[in-house]
């Protein structure tokens, strides 16, 4: 009787490349599978084994030559976070009369939570007392989770809910998954500054999102009395400039396509900024007592010839 | 195969095919040189010239009057290529005294006018006597490269002083050189005009002959040669009546920097020679003239003064030459590097966070109009923007943040943000960008924490509302960061060009260290501090970013004093008696 031949073997991992995921998102696995002699080992397979359980078997596929892979298989993370010690395991098979002998590898992975995050923007500051506006509030979840339908919060200064809102299914222009809804708030009565806070209530999905807040800041003032007409225009050429930014501060406007932006604002002294890329900034003081309107030439930034070299 | 086993591939095209003063035969032919008698020697010379020129940058113009005034010269240099950091230059220069195109202009200028804006411009630490020569000899550099085929465009301020205007610049001139005004750079045009000199002149440049040593006879004797390695092994070759370096600063070198000032070494740290994302070098500015010298008994000045720090955002690459392959016979593929504009509104909009997530300094500091005629903004480590980020702890880890209206703004290109090239354009680096949805994803792209760079930005979105940053004094008008996405360009320190090194004297000779000591004569009262009673290293000479030829911190635009250096360390190479 032939005696059966026993031959060694070595597992690696060909994928993951990396050892941190997200909590329930997929992990690619790719495994090679190696002896010594060169075995075609296609038909054999590996497990993979979670907290000593085989979770997944995997067949080998290809073979080159010199070694064998299995096909890709996405698996998914656990969906608590934490650090995990899985292995890749090539159990002892036998084919074509030679024992390929057992060999794993171990698989170690960090699982990492969801984390959603908050953004705040297009407050307008200052607020008219007393007066309703739109804010935008857009929230993330580091794993990408879709967080269409999702309900967000307002609450103000005193912790009182304000407003409330569902986010929308498409993403804020430009970001790579940011969900995001417009609220409706009314501006506090008394004029200040103040600090109100966007939240996010835990979510109910597979993977736990905890409870996030954002705080945002915005600033009260009267009622504007007073028309400012500040038209912006290029020194040297006398050319309008559009999208110039005039702030007297703290109100701001861009400039239309003629170069002008009208601020309305309250009686008072005010610092006068404009600014546009390629310009020196401009800086005035202006005294509002009516209506008034203002030319503003804004100088090109000259060539820094120390920059050459 | 040329002799001595040096194949032809290595010489610049069409060098040696002009009769020149050095005949090809009499330079590379068999050197069965006598032994020499120090045993430090080698017993053997496998090439013999006149004079050597180590670094074909600036080192050209040396070649060309050393040349010129009858030596046989070989320039031996370690790159693949010939230019060194000269062809990445902008290619300008500030050039007086009553120069050509000072003369076309009607511009009147005079030597004393010059000298003293120049020395104004060091703050009084160049040496006087070199400024006074560089100065003295400066016109006859701008007409010296005019007549070797350099148009000079229209004259510019410059950056010394008002009110004399003395910018130069080449202009395009389609058949002389490339590069030029309208092109990506300048620096280019001096090392055509030269190499295409050079050719007429037959001298030869060794291309990937790293000078590795230079050898001086004993008891303080002359200079008589150096090593060099190449690819096949090592070589000596004599040089009988001296060696010239023009090999260029040592910024590459971080051990180097580590010695002068560990505060430029470390995380986020480079040197301008290349793409740090890769570890290329296109030039490698390793010190290799600074260290050989050293090695003889030279001695340096103005090392401690690192100058020409500069702090990039979003990239960490000062230049660079496009994709492979490189063709460094046009500059189409020129890379400026430098990452985001440093405009005065870049400052103003910007907050700079460091490690800890905090806001250290008034950014607006970034854009402090500089004392005219004393040089750009923010390349001096010792005024404060710079000052303060080099008193940061390491890992500085700072970035500059602004959010989707900043960018806008600022005119930022938001396309090659979001998908970095380090070899192209302003050479974006994956390393120093990150783009994100909300500020919590941000500081983590950024490695900082994020609860502390959202309290930052909320205090400093409320000093906006207030019109007041009460940390730092940032002047108005100050910006929110609200709106997403949200942008971090991190901050890289560049070692940039220097204006330390060797010291030389007015001829450029490489002054003795020992000398100091020898020199000093005990008394209160010095009887004379001139360099040129110091005594030399014979046969030695430097010129370019290799000597501390300009002194601390003589602006940019210094090509053309350079230059000068170099034609003076030419002209008296070829005069000394050579060496047995």
């Amino acid at each position: 009787m032939e005696k059966t031949r026993v031959h060694e073997t070595s597992t690696s991992l060909v994928k993951p490349t990396l050892a941190e995921f997200y909590a329930g998102t997929d992990i690619p696995i790719k495994v090679r599978v190696s002896s010594p002699c060169g075995c075609d080992l296609r038909g054999n397979t590996v497990n993979i084994i979670a907290e000593g359980t085989p979770i997944r078997q995997l067949e080998l596929v290809e073979f080159d030559g010199a070694a064998n892979e299995t096909e890709e298989l996405l698996v998914r993370a656990p969906i608590d976070a934490g650090e995990y010690a899985w292995v890749v395991a090539f159990p002892a098979q036998e084919k074509d009369g030679v024992l390929h002998e057992g060999s794993s590898v171990p698989l170690s992975l960090l699982v990492k939570p969801h984390m959603a995050s908050i953004a705040v923007w297009d407050v307008p500051s200052p607020l008219v007392v007393g007066e309703r506006f739109k804010a935008r509030v857009g929230v993330k979840c580091s794993a990408g989770c879709n967080l269409a339908g999702k309900k967000i919060e307002v609450y103000d200064h005193r912790g009182a809910r304000v407003a409330g809102a569902v986010l929308g299914d498409s993403h804020w222009p430009d970001t790579e998954g940011l969900f995001w809804a417009e609220v409706e708030l009314e501006a506090p009565a008394a004029e200040g500054t103040y600090a109100w806070a966007a939240r996010l209530p835990p979510l109910e999905l597979q993977v736990s999102h905890g409870e996030v807040t954002h705080t945002f800041r915005f600033r009260t003032g009267k009622p504007a009395e007073h028309a400012v007409t500040v038209q912006v225009f290029d020194q040297d050429t006398g050319e309008p400039l559009e999208d110039a930014q005039v702030i007297l501060q703290p109100y701001v406007r861009q400039t239309n396509h003629v170069g002008v932006a009208v601020l309305e604002v309250s009686r008072g002294a005010y610092g006068l900024y404009v600014c546009r890329h390629g310009y020196q900034i401009h800086r005035a003081s202006l005294d509002v007592h009516h209506d008034v309107e203002v030319k503003v030439g804004l100088a090109a930034v000259p060539h820094d010839a120390n920059e050459e070299g | 195969m040329g002799s001595q086993g040096i194949s032809r591939r290595d010489f610049v095209k069409g060098a040696l095919v002009t009769s020149g003063a050095a005949a090809a035969s009499t330079i590379l032919g068999s050197c069965q040189a006598a032994a020499p008698a120090s045993a430090a020697l080698p017993s053997k010379w496998d090439k013999e010239v006149d004079v050597v020129v180590v670094g074909a940058a600036v080192g050209l113009a040396a070649a060309i009057e050393a040349a010129t005034a009858g030596a046989s010269v070989l320039i031996v240099e370690k790159g693949d290529h010939i230019g060194g950091l000269w062809i990445a230059a902008g290619g300008s220069c500030t050039m007086g005294g009553n120069n050509v195109v000072q003369q076309r202009a009607g511009v009147k200028d005079d030597l004393e006018a010059w000298y003293q804006d120049e020395m104004y411009a060091s703050e009084y630490r160049a040496q006087p006597e070199i400024m006074r020569t560089l100065v003295e000899r400066g016109a006859e550099t701008v007409k010296w490269m005019e007549d070797l085929g350099m148009v000079w465009d229209t004259l510019q301020a410059g950056v010394l002083r008002p009110p004399i205007k003395r910018g130069l610049q080449p202009a395009q001139a389609p058949g002389v050189y490339v590069g030029g005004t309208g092109t990506p750079n300048g620096g280019i045009c001096w090392i055509q005009v030269w190499e295409k000199k050079l050719k007429q002149l037959g001298v030869p440049i060794l291309l990937k002959h790293r000078m590795t040593r230079i050898y001086r006879a004993e008891n303080k004797g002359p200079v008589v040669g150096i090593e060099v390695k190449n690819e096949k092994g090592t070589l000596n070759i004599k040089a009988r009546k001296a060696v010239i370096l023009c090999s260029g600063t040592w910024t590459d070198n971080y051990r180097m920097a580590q010695a002068w000032d560990p505060r430029i070494v470390g995380p986020d740290c480079y040197g301008d020679g290349g793409t740090p994302t890769d570890g290329k070098l296109f030039v490698d500015s390793a010190g290799d003239g600074h260290l050989a010298a050293a090695a003889i008994g030279a001695g340096f000045s103005d090392m401690s003064f690192v100058s020409y720090i500069y702090i990039f955002f979003g990239s960490r690459s000062y230049w660079g030459w496009g994709e492979e392959p490189l063709d460094w016979t046009t500059n189409k593929n020129y890379a400026a590097g430098k990452g985001l504009p440093r405009t005065a509104d870049f400052y103003q909009r910007i907050i700079l966070v460091k490690n800890d997530g905090s806001r250290y300094i008034n950014e607006a500091e970034g854009a402090r109009p500089s004392v005219p005629g004393r040089g750009g903004l923010t390349e001096n480590p010792e005024w404060p923007f710079t000052a303060t980020y080099l008193s940061l702890p390491q890992p500085r880890n700072v970035w500059a943040i602004s959010d989707a209206d900043g960018a806008a703004a600022l005119e930022w290109p938001v396309e090659a943000m979001r998908k970095p090239n380090p070899k192209v354009g302003q050479m974006f680096d994956p390393e120093c960008l990150a783009i994100a949805d909300t500020l919590a994803e941000l500081a983590n792209k950024m490695k900082i924490p994020a609860d502390a760079l959202q309290k930052t930005i909320e205090r400093y979105n409320n000093f906006v509302d207030a019109g007041k940053d009460e940390d730092f004094g940032k002047p108005m008008p100050l910006f929110k960061i609200a709106k997403p996405p949200f942008y971090g360009a991190k901050a890289s320190l560049i070692r940039h060009t220097q204006r330390n090194g060797l010291r030389v004297n007015t001829k450029m000779q490489v002054l003795e260290q020992a000398d100091q000591a020898e020199g000093y004569g005990g008394a209160a009262t010095p009887t004379s501090v001139s360099i040129g009673q110091e005594k030399v290293i014979p046969h030695l000479y430097a010129a370019g970013e290799c000597a501390d030829v300009l002194g601390w911190r003589r602006p940019h635009n210094s090509l053309g004093h350079y230059t000068t250096a170099a034609r003076i360390a030419g002209e008296n190479a070829a005069k000394e008696t050579p060496v047995k």
